[in-house]
């Protein structure tokens, strides 16, 4: 480069680079500079790959996208609504993944609702649930204010049930997760009002997660307009605040916007479905679903009514608090499975499943109270033992104190059900129980002892080991001589010892115990007992017509 | 010749798009203020907590890379873009720990190899067509550890378009026109200039700065990349 001539600039080399003809004197100094030369060529190649980009298909990223909102670092758009756009982001140092919904409306700094927002964002803080995604923060990003919440990888349930059918038992255990979290949401004194399946996300374990439990709070920071004071998706709506009946929205709408997440996934469709959205507000108005498409075969008689409990037109009619509605929900999925495979493969005209043995406060009046089942048994039969003005639970009773101690027994049957009470007696004397069926929701209740007469006779039986059997059917034809064969199964049974834990008879099994539970020596009367109910177990299974379910338990009465 | 304008070319050992040694510090004069802001490494920025526009320019240049080089790997934009969020994901928090100076190259193939395995996770947490099984399996070799000659064009090619793209936000539009129509689509300079009411010097002057310009941006985007 030490040419006589300075080496050319740039723009002076330019014209050659584009094939245009050059100052002389360039030219000439270009024929002897062989450093010159070599940045024509890197200068011409470098043009040749930029030009090479022009062709390329244009990919974006959103403009609109914000690359950090506070502190948060932006990898993505998650969804974007009309007050909000959610994105994924992550902890600048905590290595945390959030999801941050920011508000399109602005709050300015000296706003009053500023102060209002923060408070609002430390309550929400504060909810604490495995059903719930957490929010960690409230801020303001230019004076729009963003929720960072957890950010829960996975579908929502929507698009969760689009992708496979969801079988009624997943669909159980979901919805009760669901309501076990809103619960606790309930319980700090936020209403969600806007439960859907589009905000419960299902996690990576499988697991329903509540979502957006806080935008009802933060209405007034999300949309300013104030003219959705219940906001909410019309089509899981609860028909009070579908009339925007404020005071009497509560706890109660969300769970039966619950109730419709539950007929959703039963039935594939919400329960509001109108051609506009001003059609399903007026069909969420009038509580106006289709409750039929809930007997359609294949979803489960108990599911329904829980359904149709949670949905009921007056909040006063369904379950008070989100635990309700999950204890009814834990209480069908703890059912045997074999109970619900029967029900399942019967012919589809027999709609079945259904005996779910509840308790009767018989005269207490003191409502009902649930009792803890018995981990170690089938729970599904509840029988509740009166001892001095307490309910307890038949296995926690035992043994039973003779003449205080009262057995009850409450049997809901759907109502295309008939259904039977057979009580065997110390002495193996067999008695077709008569029972008081009371309308419910939706179902039949089998209250047992159903009068003076028969508790009387129930009370003063003998000593020995009693067995209670409930049985129902379609057709009551199945029931003929069912005394005969329980008398013929079980004979008299030997005396179980007084503190023996219950047998259970389903049709599925009768669980063994008595090699674990007891010492060799009294292993004998509890084996006997087992292997009498197990033959009566195959018997009913073998009835024509067929039982669609039965269930009993064995106990001692000292 | 006037000092206004540098010689870039001058420090420069290979062409822009194989990636050469950056030119450092000197004498960048008129067009220093605009430049020294991106010229230093973007990785070197983006590990700088005060730094608070690299993250944003990091994900301009890199997200439209990996959509298209997954896309290419045969998946729908749609779910590319979700395994994007991943990548980035994985990327910032990996991010801490990974050496900058350590020969060069690294981060090619460190960013590759983020991107393989983010693809191959996603492909194996949800249930694929055969198709797409397919697909991938014929635009990915199984066991593949290294990236592929794709990798390596879609990745230049992107810098040097983001280049242009950073430089053509930040000059003023004649300039950027002189550029645009005389070097990338190779019109005359008295042509451009009549249409722009310059003198054809004028139009070569305005060309050679913003060509100086991207490659000064490249450069600094390349630095990062580096390349074998």
């Amino acid at each position: 480069m030490n040419n006589a001539i300075a080496c050319p600039s740039d723009e002076e080399l330019i014209p050659m680079m584009v094939g245009e003809s050059a100052d002389t004197g360039i030219a000439s100094h270009l024929h002897s500079c062989s450093a010159c030369q070599r940045r024509l060529e890197l200068f011409k190649s470098d043009l040749h790959a930029l030009r090479g980009t022009i062709k390329m298909k244009p990919v974006s990223v959103p403009p609109s996208r914000p690359a950090r909102i506070g502190k948060y670092l932006v990898v993505g758009s998650l969804d974007s609504g009309g007050q909000a756009n959610v994105y994924r982001a992550i902890h600048p140092t905590l290595d945390k993944e959030l999801a941050i919904k920011l508000s399109r409306h602005a709050v300015g700094r000296l706003s009053d609702h500023r102060p209002l927002l923060v408070a609002e964002g430390k309550l929400l803080a504060k909810l604490e649930h495995p059903g719930l995604a957490r929010i960690y923060d409230l801020d303001f990003h230019d004076d729009l204010p963003f929720l960072a919440m957890e950010y829960v990888r996975g579908p929502n349930l929507r698009k969760f049930a689009a992708d496979s059918p969801v079988p009624p038992r997943t669909a159980a255990r979901l919805v009760a997760e669901v309501a076990r979290a809103l619960a606790v949401v309930h319980q700090h004194g936020v209403v969600h009002q806007d439960v859907k399946p589009q905000n419960i996300l299902i996690d990576e374990t499988g697991r329903a997660r509540l979502i957006d439990f806080g935008m009802a709070r933060l209405r007034h920071a999300w949309d300013d307009s104030g003219e959705c004071a219940s906001g909410g998706t019309p089509a899981f709506m609860a028909p009070e605040q579908a009339r925007s009946e404020d005071a009497a929205i509560g706890p109660r709408s969300d769970l039966f916007a619950l109730g419709g997440v539950l007929y959703f996934l039963l039935t594939g469709k919400p329960p509001f479905l109108g051609e506009t959205v001003a059609d399903t507000l007026k069909l969420a108005r009038g509580c106006e679903f289709d409750r039929t498409a809930l007997d359609q075969p294949g979803i489960p008689h108990r599911l329904r009514d829980i359904c149709l409990k949670a949905m009921a037109p007056t909040p006063n009619e369904r379950y008070p608090r989100g635990e309700d509605l999950a204890d009814d929900l834990e209480r069908y999925l703890t059912r045997p499975q074999q109970l619900r495979r029967l029900a399942s493969i019967s012919t589809a005209a027999v709609v079945l499943v259904g005996i779910g043995i509840g308790l009767w406060a018989s005269g207490q009046r003191s409502g009902v109270v649930v009792p803890g089942a018995p981990k170690d048994t089938r729970p599904a039969l509840e029988m509740v033992i009166s001892r001095g003005g307490q309910s307890l639970d038949l296995a926690n009773a035992l043994p039973l104190v003779p003449e205080s101690d009262t057995v009850q027994v409450v049997a809901r049957i759907p109502p295309a059900q008939h259904a039977v009470l057979v009580h065997v007696n110390g002495n193996g004397k067999v008695k077709l129980l008569p029972f008081r069926k009371s309308p419910a929701t939706g179902h039949t209740t089998l209250l047992f002892p159903a009068t003076e007469d028969t508790r009387q006779a129930f009370e003063r039986d003998v000593p020995g080991t009693e067995v209670v059997l409930v049985c129902s059917a379609e057709d009551p034809a199945a029931f003929d001589q069912i005394e005969e064969l329980v008398q013929a199964r079980l004979g008299r049974l030997p005396q179980m010892p007084a503190g023996a834990k219950p047998v259970w008879l389903t049709p599925e099994e009768v669980p063994l115990q008595s090699r674990s539970t007891f010492g060799e020596g009294k292993v004998e009367p509890i084996a006997t007992v087992e292997s009498r109910l197990n033959d009566l177990r195959q018997s009913l299974l073998n009835r024509t017509p067929k039982l669609s379910l039965f269930r009993g338990v064995a106990y001692p009465r000292p | 010749m006037t000092p206004a304008h540098p010689r870039i070319s001058q420090s420069r050992r290979h062409p822009v798009y194989a990636g050469g040694r950056p030119h450092r510090g000197g004498s960048l004069s008129r067009m220093s203020h605009a430049v020294e802001k991106t010229s230093s490494s973007l990785l070197r920025r983006l590990r700088n907590p005060e730094d608070q526009a690299s993250w944003g320019e990091f994900v301009a240049l890199y997200e439209p890379l990996l959509v298209r080089y997954i896309c290419k790997k045969g998946l729908e934009e749609h779910d590319a873009r979700d395994v994007v969020q991943n990548i980035f994901i994985s990327l910032l928090r990996k991010l801490p720990s990974f050496e900058l100076d350590r020969g060069k190259g690294r981060f090619r193939t460190w960013l590759w190899q983020v991107t393989h395995n983010a693809v191959v996770d996603w492909a194996r947490s949800r249930k694929r067509t055969k198709a797409i099984e397919e697909k991938l399996r014929e635009g990915w070799k199984e066991g593949n550890e290294e990236p592929d000659s794709e990798w390596d064009t879609e990745l230049q090619k992107r810098i040097l378009e983001y280049a242009m793209q950073k430089v053509k936000e930040r000059t003023n539009p004649p300039t950027w026109a002189c550029f645009e129509e005389h070097l990338l689509k190779g019109r005359a300079g008295s042509e451009v200039g009549a249409e722009l009411g310059l003198p054809a010097n004028t139009v070569y002057v305005y060309a050679a700065r913003v060509m100086a310009r991207v490659r000064e941006q490249c450069e600094a985007y390349l630095e990062d990349v580096g390349n074998e």
